[in-house]
């Protein structure tokens, strides 16, 4: 069917990745590119019916970074983690190998006081539960790793969001050590609006590995 | 100082290091875990003292 409506000029995209599509009888219109990683889904109540959405259904975990650890790097500073794309976001790390046995102190954006934080730690030598808490900290100790390294993960609730960021991690090390295993909570006590996050180890360096952020999709 | 942002590794300046070295300055993990390790015989040999065999400290 003819476009009759629209001209040529009227409907020339103005940047990679736009769109032409058709916005009613014999009639179209751009549709300007949308966000990296979303795609074009049906919604009646905009102008072309047409719009860029994150990925997945509610509950859906979307990738949003993958980052390489370097080498005998003293810290990694992720951006562009978070936005307002999603409320909560999941970030995994599986470290390589490390200089020396260590923990991570986590830090979200430039904040460098302010953290509370509770939980417990094991190890797999021992039934004994340790617990753990800790106020107005300058970062979050979440967990050790080994010179052979280790696994965790961690979920940000609300990090982009103007209210105060939760943190839940979870982390193990592979070597039979007191702290081996946690489950700690913590808050930040302050509204800002992170986009980054930095992992810190309390000692040595840490070589290889990756992190990964996967935002969890709202609805 | 190597410090890594995204896929850059960089030398870190002063005013980095001295963020890193404050972030590394909080107490001690691993000296919380020998405290309370500490703590936790000191609260044995107590109950050992008072007479507790390890099956009465073990119950409590």
């Amino acid at each position: 069917m003819a476009i009759t409506k629209a001209t040529a000029s009227s409907v020339a995209p103005a940047a990679k990745g736009d769109l032409v599509v058709g916005s009613a009888t014999n009639d179209a219109s751009v549709l300007a590119v949308g966000t990296d990683t979303h795609v074009l889904t049906a919604d009646s109540t905009t102008a072309t019916g047409l719009k860029w959405a994150a990925t997945g259904s509610a509950g859906a975990l979307v990738l949003v970074k993958t980052q390489t650890i370097g080498t005998t790097v003293a810290s990694v500073n992720v951006t562009s983690a978070f936005s307002s794309t999603y409320d909560n976001y999941i970030v995994t790390i599986d470290f390589n190998t490390t200089s020396t046995q260590s923990y991570i102190k986590l830090t979200l954006g430039a904040t460098a006081t302010g953290y509370y934080g509770n939980g417990f730690y094991m190890n797999p030598s021992s039934a004994t539960v340790h617990a753990y808490n800790t106020s107005n900290q300058t970062s979050m100790f979440t967990g050790y790793f080994s010179t052979d390294g280790g696994n965790h993960i961690y979920k940000f609730m609300a990090p982009n969001k103007a209210k105060k960021t939760v943190v839940f991690t979870e982390s193990s090390a592979f070597e039979s050590i007191t702290g081996n295993m946690s489950y700690l909570t913590y808050w930040v006590d302050t509204t800002t609006q992170y986009t980054d996050f930095t992992i810190t180890p309390n000692s040595g360096t840490l070589t290889g590995g990756t992190i990964r952020v996967y935002g969890l999709v709202n609805s | 100082m190597k410090i890594q942002i995204d896929d850059q590794i960089i030398e870190a300046n002063e005013e980095q290091i001295a963020h890193i070295e404050k972030i590394r300055l909080q107490p001690s993990i691993d000296d919380q875990i020998a405290a309370r390790e500490a703590t936790r015989k000191s609260a044995l040999a107590k109950l050992v003292a008072l007479g507790l065999t390890e099956d009465e400290i073990a119950a409590l």
